[in-house]
């Protein structure tokens, strides 16, 4: 266990390493230059080249590489051009709307998705399993931000139950917040519970076919004891990976999302950073979310090894 | 006294008709085998007494057991007699057990089930079985995974799982198929003790005739779905009269199959030097998968500093059980992988340094057939255009001849020339073996090695490939390299034999002597393992 | 589930399928109205039997508009599709067959890619390629790359191992030919049923990048640009939000659907994709 988690901790340094290198270099082939677009097309000549100084820009690369990458690494990796205040605080403050966001999103399609998937894997063949693929194949193919609108259509411009869009903050107390993020956790999560209900139902009517299960049954358990002690925990095994695969997805879907809601998280920072060339509001949140995606998988080998002694030897 | 009458069974699974008025009767502490073909109805048996079939299957006909017709029985009843009266051993040790689980709970949780124990006692229970199985906790402690043991070690679990809760009866459908002789042996010795010991009533499946000939008491012969003849183990063989049987016992005593005896070698051979295929000294390591991503790598010999020769016009066994490293031997011969020590020589020449033309020379002369017959004929192409794939080795051919050598190397094993119109999946396994055969000999080659050829079909039609061999040796003056884990077919087959062991050839000889007085502890174990006839043949 | 339950699948799939590719390619030379042509004093026409689905804030023919929109998510998707596929099922079919450093290194890459969502490539790349369509294929493109080492790489492994590519060793043939021969072919049925389930992911991913502004550029129309222009007018006109995005989800379904009744032809038993595999 501790050997499966030091080879993922340095498989995910390596990760990192690489993709701020990537990240980086990626930046330095933007056409256009920071300093000319914060300060328009007429700048002076000596102006702009103050401004560059001021931020950097006329250092080597490597040097500026370095920069940031220390930066990242003590918390602190720059000054945003155009809000003008550390980077760290900008992301945090954002992520104080993405992550609770992303997080409810996923606790929705667990727990709509996986009792699906096992309702109808249990009783495969009949009409309930038919009603939940049928479904399930519509909740794929629905985009999360057309759902999005539906939503709103319907429960803040028809029914006015639920806030259109805009975020209160959690100043405002965790009521108001929690009620703007209900939509968007909604049209994020549906698709995603579809996915997680077709999995799960194929993953268990797999496991149920497998000799095992029949060598229980020979013991003398029931249908349900069987189905409970042996198959389920088996079944979950692919349910690990393939919540380790939607996660990118996920994260990709809370971007676009926020832009549906107006809500103001990482999504909304990211578009507009790109506008105004606030390179190193770019690369810091690319960098983080790159981070995010592979601490997950990480975490998810980690859950892999918990469950199942085969991989937990292995590695 | 009788434990279980089967009367009229009738099963059906997906509307098609798998069993067919099958009755037989079981009393206490008996062992009735039941035998037959793969697809023949056995294991549908077993799964029918336990009223396990698979949920489109259907049963008819009566299953008294102790006075009761399980068929009317509820699903709750059901469960009480499942695991508690009666017992099922399967046949798969690798997927019969949860993967997840470990031993001493799979063990125990039967144990709950049926009697009111605490988890504790169930525990010391489970520990206790599973020590009486024969895996001592000293070294296989019952807190271990499935994957961490052996074939031989799971199935010990899986008869541990079931005699646990002192069954009336055990069914054991295939109990010893998957694994290598020498376990399979101990494994009949753990059945044997635990019926001498409990002495439950033993309804033993298998297609292996020699494992049913050894244990039971009965034998039941089935045949699509019936059972054509039953009697007492004791003289079977004199008695029996269905022609079915009849091919089954000579196939599976390979006693008057082989037509051709294996022939002398013409005077001359012995001299030939060098050799037609020789591995000298070589050996092959592969690496362990690490520890972790620092760990140095550790490597586990294959192949040991082995030498093996064949020359023209003969035929050699070699023989080891799964993991001997016979098949990489077999693979480096045939210069699939490169050893990393020693060479191989094909006319004495070094392979590694070998130009082309000495390559192709090589590859025309020596070719192979492989052990699963399902997976060495490319599904998506038909028996003509793989029976013609190694013929590009003697330069280019114009279309009628490259037909015509087809047709031949079809004829010659015994199919039809219209069959090169077929895709793989439209033959059976020794169909399939034949067309390996066909394509091995299309570009009538000196040698064919041939790796397991004949292991995974059934003893009818292994019989039957080992015949077309032989006739093929005495046609063409064929040389042979045959790996087998199975001492009747090298006997049958090969004129010297090697036995493999741990990565090295531990004992090498003329077959008869080496059968009949063996040298090495382990070719002694493997010749203790053979079955024993005696008393079927009476 | 019977047989033909499935084959329907196959059927369906493969009508809508056709049909949206089929409408795109029409709309590129003819569509009932000019999909770009303003008629202010024509705007939000409902529905009738001059303009079918109405006309939008701008009095821009709907149904037109849908037309050409679809130009978008299927030429975007069939180009990064490909993209994804030569480059990954080559990868992965190689990376099979050699084991070792060039696998491993392989499939690292394949990993390292994967921490990269389609989106974030497509922000990266944007101020390169520029906003458009041909960001959008790139993007998506990339995207697919490792799916596409991963599936053919599992696919091609057990070929590789095989006895019949051991027995065309034997016979003297070289790697080029078992890879051409014997592996591609019967790992084309594994790869024909991923593509056609990755296309629809394709499908939603353009839209998704066309409706924040990463894809499409106006004046043409694009379902997804169209729903982000519709999104303000929800309360006034909700039709305009509805057509796009039903069409965006018929087509995604249409292409779901051939992957399915593909698998069910190709692989009736199950036996080289399991299901949990083929989702994504």
């Amino acid at each position: 266990m501790i050997r499966a988690f030091a080879a993922g901790v340095a498989s995910l340094l390596a990760t990192l390493l690489v993709a701020s290198v990537v990240i980086f270099a990626a930046m330095q082939v933007l056409p256009g230059d920071p300093a000319q677009v914060m300060l328009g097309v007429n700048a002076r000549p000596d102006t702009l080249a103050a401004l560059r100084e001021q931020l950097g820009l006329d250092q080597p690369l490597a040097v500026r590489y370095w920069t940031w990458v220390s930066g990242l690494l003590t918390g602190n990796p720059g000054v945003s051009h155009t809000y003008a205040v550390p980077v760290s605080d900008l992301i945090a403050a954002r992520l104080g709307v993405s992550l609770p966001l992303a997080a409810l999103a996923l606790a929705l399609a667990v727990a709509i998705g996986l009792p699906l998937g096992m309702w109808a894997a249990a009783r495969r063949g009949r009409a309930v399993d038919r009603g939940v693929l049928i479904v399930a194949q519509l909740g794929i193919a629905v985009p999360n931000f057309w759902l999005a609108m539906l939503l709103v259509l319907l429960f803040a411009v028809t029914l006015r139950w639920l806030p259109p869009g805009g975020f209160p903050g959690w100043d405002a107390g965790a009521g108001p917040a929690l009620l703007a993020l209900v939509l968007p956790a909604v049209a994020l999560a549906l698709p995603q519970s579809a996915i997680l209900a077709q999995v799960m139902r194929q993953s268990l009517v797999d496991v149920l076919a497998q000799d095992f299960v029949r060598t229980a049954r020979a013991k003398g358990l029931t249908r349900g004891q069987a189905l409970r002690r042996h198959a389920l925990r088996n079944a979950f095994i692919p349910i690990l990976s393939v919540l380790g695969l939607q996660f990118p997805f996920l994260l990709a879907g809370t971007i676009i999302i926020e832009n549906v809601f107006f809500l103001p998280g990482i999504g909304r920072l990211v578009f507009q950073a790109v506008n105004q060339r606030d390179l190193i509001v770019v690369q810091s949140v690319v960098m983080l979310l790159v981070a995010i995606v592979a601490v997950v998988n990480l975490l998810v080998g980690l859950a892999y090894a918990a469950v199942d002694p085969r991989v937990r030897r292995a590695a | 006294m009788t434990l279980l009458t089967v009367d009229n069974l009738e099963v059906d699974v997906a509307g098609r008709p798998i069993l067919r008025g099958v009755g037989f009767t079981l009393t206490r502490g008996e062992t009735l085998g039941i035998i037959g073909r793969s697809g023949s109805g056995k294991s549908m048996t077993a799964l029918a007494l336990m009223r396990l079939l698979p949920q489109d299957g259907q049963a008819r006909g009566r299953i008294v057991f102790d006075g009761t017709d399980l068929l009317s029985l509820d699903e709750a009843a059901m469960c009480g007699i499942r695991g508690r009266r009666i017992g099922v051993v399967f046949q798969e040790p690798q997927s019969a057990l949860n993967p997840l689980m470990t031993i001493g709970a799979q063990v125990a949780e039967g144990i709950r089930q049926h009697a009111d124990v605490t988890r504790r006692e169930a525990a010391s229970l489970a520990a206790e079985t599973l020590a009486r199985a024969g895996l001592d906790p000293a070294r296989v402690s019952p807190d271990r995974f499935p994957h961490e043991l052996s074939g031989g070690q799971r199935q010990r679990v899986a008869i541990a799982m079931t005699v646990a809760m002192r069954p009336d009866i055990i069914i054991a459908d295939e109990p010893t198929t998957a694994l290598d002789v020498t376990t399979q042996a101990r494994i009949l010795d753990l059945l044997r003790t635990i019926l001498r010991d409990d002495g439950p009533a033993l309804l033993l499946i298998s297609h292996d005739l020699g494992v049913v000939a050894t244990m039971a008491d009965r034998i039941a012969v089935m045949d699509e779905g019936r059972i054509v003849e039953t009697g007492p183990t004791r003289g079977f063989a004199g008695r029996a009269h269905a022609p079915q049987v009849r091919t089954l016992i000579a196939a599976a005593t390979l006693s008057r199959e082989i037509a051709a005896p294996v022939p002398p070698l013409p005077e001359h051979t012995p001299a030939e030097h060098p050799p037609l295929l020789a591995a000298e000294a070589v050996s092959r390591r592969f690496g362990l998968p690490r520890a972790h991503p620092l760990a140095w790598r550790q490597y586990r010999r294959a192949v040991d500093q082995v030498s093996l020769s064949v020359q023209a016009g003969e035929s050699v066994a070699l023989i080891g059980e799964s993991g001997s490293g016979k098949t990489t031997l077999a693979s480096l011969m045939l210069g699939l992988q490169t050893p990393d020590a020693g060479r191989i020589a094909y006319r004495g020449q070094d392979i590694a340094g070998a130009g082309r033309d000495v390559l192709r020379r090589m590859r025309a002369d020596v070719q192979a057939v492989f052990q699963d017959p399902y997976s060495s004929l490319d599904p998506r192409r038909k028996a003509g255009w793989i029976i013609a794939e190694p013929l590009h080795l003697a330069g280019p051919i114009a279309a009628d001849e490259r037909d015509e050598r087809v047709a031949e190397a079809l004829r010659e094993v015994g199919l039809s020339p219209d069959d090169a119109n077929k895709y793989p999946h439209a033959f059976s396994g020794g169909q399939r073996q034949r067309i390996a055969m066909a394509r091995a000999l299309v570009t009538r080659p000196r040698l064919v090695v041939l790796d397991e050829a004949v292991s995974s079909l059934d003893v009818v039609a292994q019989a039957r490939i080992l015949d077309l061999l032989a006739r093929l040796r005495a046609d063409h003056g064929l040389a042979y390299l045959f790996i087998t884990h199975d001492l009747r077919v090298a006997k049958a087959i090969a004129r010297r034999v090697a036995v493999m062991h741990d990565g090295r050839i531990v004992e090498e000889g003329m077959t008869a002597e080496v059968l009949t007085d063996p040298q090495h502890p382990y070719t002694r174990a493997l010749l203790a393992s053979q079955p024993d006839f005696s008393a079927f043949a009476a | 589930m019977n047989r033909d339950f499935l084959n329907a699948r196959l059927l369906a799939g493969a009508i809508i399928v056709g049909g949206v590719c089929l409408m795109a390619l029409i709309s590129l030379v003819w569509t009932p109205y000019d999909p770009l042509k303003l008629d202010i004093a024509n705007r939000f026409a409902p529905p009738g039997p001059r303009h079918w689905l109405g006309t939008d804030q701008l009095g821009r023919d709907v149904l037109s508009l849908l037309m050409r929109g679809a130009v978008g998510p299927v030429g975007v998707s069939i180009s990064a599709v490909t993209i994804g596929l030569v480059v990954g099922a080559t990868a992965g079919m190689l990376a099979a067959s050699s084991g070792g450093v060039a696998s491993y290194a392989t499939l690292r890459t394949s990993d390292f890619l994967f921490a990269f969502p389609a989106l974030l490539i497509a922000i990266l790349l944007r101020e390169t390629l520029g906003p458009g369509m041909l960001n959008a294929m790139v993007a998506i493109g990339i995207f697919y790359i490792p799916i596409f080492i991963r599936v053919s790489y599992g696919a091609s492994l057990p070929v590789w191992r095989s006895g019949y590519v051991a027995a065309a060793r034997v016979a003297g043939r070289g790697s080029l030919w078992i890879a051409t021969v014997h592996v591609l072919p019967n790992i084309a049925g594994v790869l024909t049923v991923h593509t056609s389930v990755q296309l629809s992911l394709g499908v939603l991913a353009e839209a998704s990048l066309s409706y924040i502004g990463l894809g499409v550029q106006p004046p043409q129309p694009s379902w997804g640009r169209m729903l982000l222009e519709a999104q303000t007018l929800l309360p006034i006109s909700p039709l305009l939000a509805i057509a796009p995005g039903l069409a965006i989800m018929v087509t995604v379904m249409g292409f779901n659907l051939l992957g399915a009744g593909l698998r069910q032809a190709l692989d009736p038993r199950g036996a080289f994709i399991p299901e949990s595999e083929a989702v994504r």
